[in-house]
């Protein structure tokens, strides 16, 4: 058991190496085998993942990481939850209080409101799948699809917004939430901006040699 | 990095592998590699792909110091030998 862990944290901590230094990475990697033989691999691969964890806000591939990470477990994942969490508890218990009925609307019609409910629950749970996806995609740098997620997650908040404005629902929290987006957006196109000047795999090689 | 001059200007042209430069220093993983890195980054240190002596095990990394790296280990003999700061620190 000792050994899969050791590995494991072998490879974080070649994954936290900045690419120019990706070569002693796979060194260390190299000679955790002599540390397996010798019985410490545990030891031989905790030194080698602190050595990379204490160099990254260093270096400036090592501060991208860190702020994607604090971006995604900070922000993107908690507002993910509370979406979820406001789908599955909050939003129907208050919908079907009717305390977010405004007064232009008839009383009598609240078993209509409530029967929309079912659509904004699922509306609701794509704009928390949309921040899933935000934050796993931005984690692999997989540029193409966080734009591609950032768009259904903007589409969906538009169509909340809309469906609720025309049901004369009470939009501020939605619109709160649309406003985060926004924010959230334009961190992620900063992210993006940051990463395409850090070097790549191609560049960080050539420049090794 | 003294510790790592004086073990690797023993047998100064024969190639030296991280894990037996750990036992014989009693340096950690994490301040050896640390070291390794900037010593080569510093010319002091030079660095190569060897073949494994093993079937299926990976190419290891080998180290040798360069002739800088010679000099400062007989700088740092001698007891008259006087150092940069960031050496005697480091």
């Amino acid at each position: 058991m000792r050994t899969p862990i050791a590995r494991a944290m072998m490879m974080l901590a070649t994954a936290c190496m900045e690419e120019k230094r990706r070569e002693w990475g796979l060194a260390m990697q190299a000679e955790l085998e002599e540390a397996i033989d010798a019985g410490k691999p545990l030891r031989f691969a905790f030194g080698c993942l602190v050595a990379a964890l204490r160099r990254m806000p260093l270096h400036n591939e090592g501060r991208f990481s860190l702020t994607a990470h604090a971006f995604a477990l900070g922000l993107l994942i908690p507002v993910a939850a509370l979406q979820i969490g406001l789908a599955l508890f909050g939003f129907p218990d208050t919908l079907a209080r009717g305390s977010i009925l405004t007064s232009g609307q008839n009383a009598l019609l609240a078993g209509t409101y409530h029967a929309t409910i079912p659509l904004l629950v699922l509306l609701m749970l794509a704009l928390a799948i949309g921040h899933l996806g935000m934050a796993w995609l931005l984690l692999n740098r997989d540029w193409p699809r966080v734009v591609k997620a950032g768009a259904l997650t903007l589409s969906t908040t538009i169509a909340i917004v809309t469906f609720m404005a025309v049901l004369n629902l009470d939009i501020s929290q939605a619109l709160l939430q649309g406003a985060i987006l926004m924010v959230e957006l334009a961190v992620l196109a900063g992210l993006a901006s940051w990463h395409a000047d850090l070097p790549q795999p191609a560049e960080a090689d050539a420049a090794a040699r | 990095m003294l510790l790592l001059l004086n073990a690797l200007s023993v047998r100064i042209q024969q190639w030296r592998h991280g894990y037996e430069l750990m036992k014989e220093t009693g340096l950690q993983s994490g301040t050896l590699y640390p070291l390794l890195m900037r010593m080569s980054e510093q010319g002091l240190v030079e660095a190569e792909w060897r073949e494994p002596e093993r079937p299926g095990r990976p190419a290891r990394h080998a180290y040798r110091l360069t002739a800088a790296g010679a000099t400062l280990a007989r700088e740092a003999a001698t007891p008259s030998g006087s150092f940069a700061p960031e050496f005697v620190r480091a």
